[in-house]
């Protein structure tokens, strides 16, 4: 874990991109749902992944955690790439499942436990424990995971997402069915995380208000293509103006489905 | 392609979409059709070849003995499957629509397309044992006759029952809480570091309290029901409950290795993201399972030891380690193909897990 840890200290050195993806494309069985897709989130980074339903944000996120094997392009971890370098690629990441996908047979404190072991991580992050503390999770850390409700399930994948104090953070619609509390408890660590620069957070969201506050930058999937990145200059002016997000969004969409129709009735 | 179903499934949403659901399964699989053919061919070649050839030749012979079993079990399925559908009617995706089937004609359907398949392995059996088309053809026709026999009593009994309710008072309301899977399985005790020295020794609870899923009583009941009623009378009580112990603990075996299996699929899928070896991998998730086996076969070998001498426990030994060897074998394998090949695992993950 120390040479790992030098590593990462390298690459936050050099301010090599803490996520990089090239042309990924992927799909499920003889469907594509992403197609050559690139992105990079920088350390120290919260970047949004905006998109209609089904225009592939779930699809990217698996491809990030290794869950799904894109057909083609390239992802890389802090410098690492996940199809070569897979173990130390997979070390800095923390992937926050989707809450129906933990194990309902294990108990929280099992899977927390498990989880960490399968990083390699010995002992569970401090923070990790606090946070589990202002959760109030600790009193049904003994139960099966399938007796938890959709909120407490978010806070369990929360805390496995930030097991190991991975560099980068995915994040699922994280901020779903939990309680106003837990939700500013968690946006408030993650923002704590990225300003001391040790982590950076990607997350697949429809919750425009916390793009909007907690955000640097963030992208628009389209149609399985990203259509539009908003710089952070761009979304501090999409805040300060009084469509916001939402006018913005709908803006970007409409003029991309209409060259994205263009460009195929040309090819026609 | 653009699909368009049949005209009369217009007013039949129900049917139009168990259509669409076969026609779609045939496009993607389209092996699977000439594959159940195949194999229902081979079945009713099977039985034709083998001594249930006499229970075929004695059905040929006995129409009205053939048409009275296929009532009476057509009408127990379709009638349980009514009363099933009747109960989770308004939670159907369908339920908002103004006009579907009859829960009888829908409750006829898997019934008749299983009649249709087992109609095709007895034409099959009939002709490899060299019955006349036409005395093979009899039997499928009682049996047909039994099926249209069991929608007719049970479409009566429902209009029946439907007549008694609108007589009496509201039914009560049943129960809609389905238990958790959990239910069955026991909490164990944490460990007291585990925070401070996480191991992947815990995923070995997961497939154990699968199996404990699996085997719940309600299933064990049924198997042991089945059990009973293939003891042959003559038997003695001693060995009809020595019986149904070792039937109890086969049943356990196989339980906890579908169970490894299901387990290995599920956690690969979902410690994906993690760098977590093979080898580990496999020894956490096979470790308890496999103690399971080992206990529930030495339990068989004592069992068949002492009823059966020497010679009995010999067998029962080889039977064991050949056991142990196939499950041992089967755990890495599962483990190695669900933690090596995301697409396999995620395929297998959705169709079956999920």
């Amino acid at each position: 874990m120390d040479t790992l840890t030098a590593e990462a200290m390298r690459i936050a050195v050099n301010a090599a991109p803490v996520l990089r993806v090239v042309g990924v494309t992927a799909g499920y069985g003889d469907q594509p749902v992403l197609r050559e897709a690139s992105l990079e989130v920088e350390l120290g980074e919260w970047m949004a992944l905006l998109g209609p339903n089904g225009s592939g944000k779930s699809t990217l996120l698996y491809c990030i955690a290794a869950m799904l094997r894109p057909a083609a392009g390239e992802i890389e971890v802090c410098g690492y790439a996940l199809a070569r370098d897979a173990r130390i690629a997979k070390r800095l990441l923390g992937y926050g499942c989707a809450p129906e996908r933990l194990p309902g047979l294990l108990t929280g404190r099992q899977c927390l436990e498990v989880y960490a072991a399968a990083k390699g991580v010995r002992e569970i992050d401090a923070h990790v424990l606090d946070l589990m503390k202002t959760f109030a999770l600790e009193p049904l850390l003994d139960q099966f995971v399938d007796t938890y409700s959709l909120g407490t399930r978010q806070k369990l994948a929360a805390l496995l997402a930030l097991i190991g104090a991975p560099q980068l953070i995915v994040l699922d619609e994280a901020f779903n069915g939990l309680d106003p509390a837990s939700g500013r408890a968690l946006k408030r660590h993650l923002r704590a995380l990225i300003e001391a620069r040790r982590a950076s957070v990607l997350l697949a969201t429809h919750a425009l208000d916390v793009v909007e506050r907690y955000a640097d930058r963030a992208a628009l999937l389209l149609c399985g293509r990203i259509a539009h990145i908003w710089s952070a200059s761009e979304l501090s002016g999409i805040r300060s103006s009084a469509g916001g997000l939402e006018e913005a969004i709908s803006g970007t969409s409409a003029a991309y489905l209409a060259a994205l129709g263009t460009s195929h009735q040309g090819r026609g | 392609m653009l699909i368009v179903p049949p005209t009369w499934t217009d007013q039949r949403p129900f049917l139009r979409v168990c259509w669409l659901r076969y026609h779609n399964t045939m496009r993607r699989w389209p092996l699977l059709g000439p594959a159940c053919a195949l194999s229902l061919v081979a079945i009713g070649a099977i039985v034709g070849f083998t001594p249930l050839q006499l229970g075929v030749a004695a059905a040929a012979t006995h129409p009205f003995a053939v048409l009275a079993i296929a009532a009476l079990l057509f009408a127990m399925m379709i009638y349980r499957r009514r009363r099933r559908l009747a109960r989770t009617r308004h939670r159907d995706w369908l339920a908002a629509l103004p006009s579907d089937s009859r829960l009888t004609a829908r409750a006829a359907c898997s019934p008749f397309l299983g009649w249709a398949c087992a109609a095709c392995a007895l034409l099959t059996a009939g002709v490899a044992s060299r019955l006349t088309l036409v005395s093979a053809a009899n039997v499928i026709l009682a049996s047909a006759a039994g099926l249209l026999a069991a929608v007719a009593a049970v479409a009566i009994v429902a209009l029946l029952e439907r007549w008694a309710e609108r007589r009496a008072k509201p039914p009560r309301e049943r129960s809609r809480f389905v238990p958790p899977a959990s239910r069955y399985a026991a909490v164990h005790g944490p460990r007291a570091r585990w925070a401070t020295s996480a191991s992947l020794a815990p995923l070995g609870y997961w497939p154990m309290a699968q199996a404990r899923f699996s085997e719940r009583p309600k299933i064990r009941a049924r198997g042991l029901a089945l059990y009973f009623l293939a003891v042959p009378l003559d038997a003695s009580a001693a060995v009809a409950l020595a019986g149904a112990v070792v039937w109890l603990v086969t049943m356990h075996l196989v339980n906890l290795l579908v169970a490894v299996v299901r387990v290995a699929f599920a956690a690969a899928w979902w410690l994906a993201p993690t760098p977590v070896g093979t080898a580990r991998f496999t020894l956490a998730v096979s470790h308890r399972a496999l103690v399971g086996e080992l206990a529930g076969c030495a339990l068989l070998v004592f069992i068949v030891a002492g009823a059966g001498g020497s010679r009995a426990f010999h067998g029962a030994l080889r039977s064991a380690l050949i056991w142990m060897a196939a499950a041992c074998m089967l755990s890495a394998a599962a483990c190695l193909v669900a933690l090596r090949s995301k697409s396999v695992a995620h395929a297998i993950a959705h169709r079956w897990i999920r």
